[in-house]
């Protein structure tokens, strides 16, 4: 074996697989999720979750009473 | 062609991919699409969510609802009058958190306001911006939606 094939075998070969494992951990993934970081843009659609009404007791009342005017009496804000 | 005649398919004209089983259906494949997520947020963090929203709104009888989105220059304006949207404003509690304004506003109705004095209110919001910093919206989520439970307090025996 001479130096040139040692070389080629022992060094050039590992750096190559590694090399492929390093690309492959750099591709982009179409379902990747982006992690949200404070300041940036939001921009997707608006959501409004609510309790899962099978989670709620049976005499949960959700009748729609009819209001009018404010109904907000209090509450609290913050800002980041 | 009269119902239930069955019709013949020539293999030779259907599309890559499709083939005719030996039952006498079409089969065919097609090529997968990936979707993108709605939300930054992993299926794990959306059950949290979810359950922190059921168990405050059973614990207390309340109306939980959490609103993720923009609110507008007016963030609070804007909060009320999704408050008035609800199926009960009276017993609703609603959290709107707009990352893009980075603004949070906890709304309370008449009997909900009763039970969850807005000193407490402001303590959950205290908590949750503390979370949001940090970029972590759910965790805030879930763990100002338990605060404003514990604050709440169990659902009056009728």
């Amino acid at each position: 074996m001479t130096i040139v094939e040692t070389v080629l075998v022992f060094a050039l070969i590992p750096l190559a697989i590694y090399g492929v494992i390093t690309l492959l951990t750099l591709r982009p993934k179409a379902t990747r999720i982006a992690r949200y970081r404070p300041g940036q843009e939001w921009g997707y659609a608006p959501v409004w979750w609510s309790a899962n009404p099978g989670g709620l007791p049976a005499d949960h009342h959700t009748e729609t009473a009819p209001v009018s005017g404010p109904t907000a009496r209090g509450g609290a804000r913050g800002n980041w | 062609m009269a119902t239930g005649e069955i019709a013949r398919v020539d293999p030779a004209d259907l599309p890559l991919g499709s083939a005719v089983t030996t039952s006498g259906r079409v089969s065919a494949a097609q090529m997968y699409q990936a979707h993108p997520p709605a939300l930054p947020f992993t299926p794990v963090q959306l059950a949290a969510l979810d359950e922190a929203i059921t168990l405050a709104s059973r614990t207390t009888g309340l109306d939980f609802s959490v609103y993720l989105g923009a609110l507008g220059s007016d963030t609070r304006a804007r909060a009320v009058e999704l408050h008035a949207a609800t199926a009960r404003p009276s017993h609703a509690v609603l959290l709107a958190v707009s990352p893009g304004e980075r603004a949070v506003e906890v709304v309370t109705g008449e009997e909900s306001h009763r039970r969850l004095a807005d000193r407490g209110a402001k303590l959950a919001v205290m908590s949750m911006v503390a979370s949001f910093k940090e970029g972590d919206l759910v965790g805030g989520l879930v763990s100002g939606l338990r605060m404003l439970t514990d604050q709440a307090g169990h659902a009056p025996r009728t």
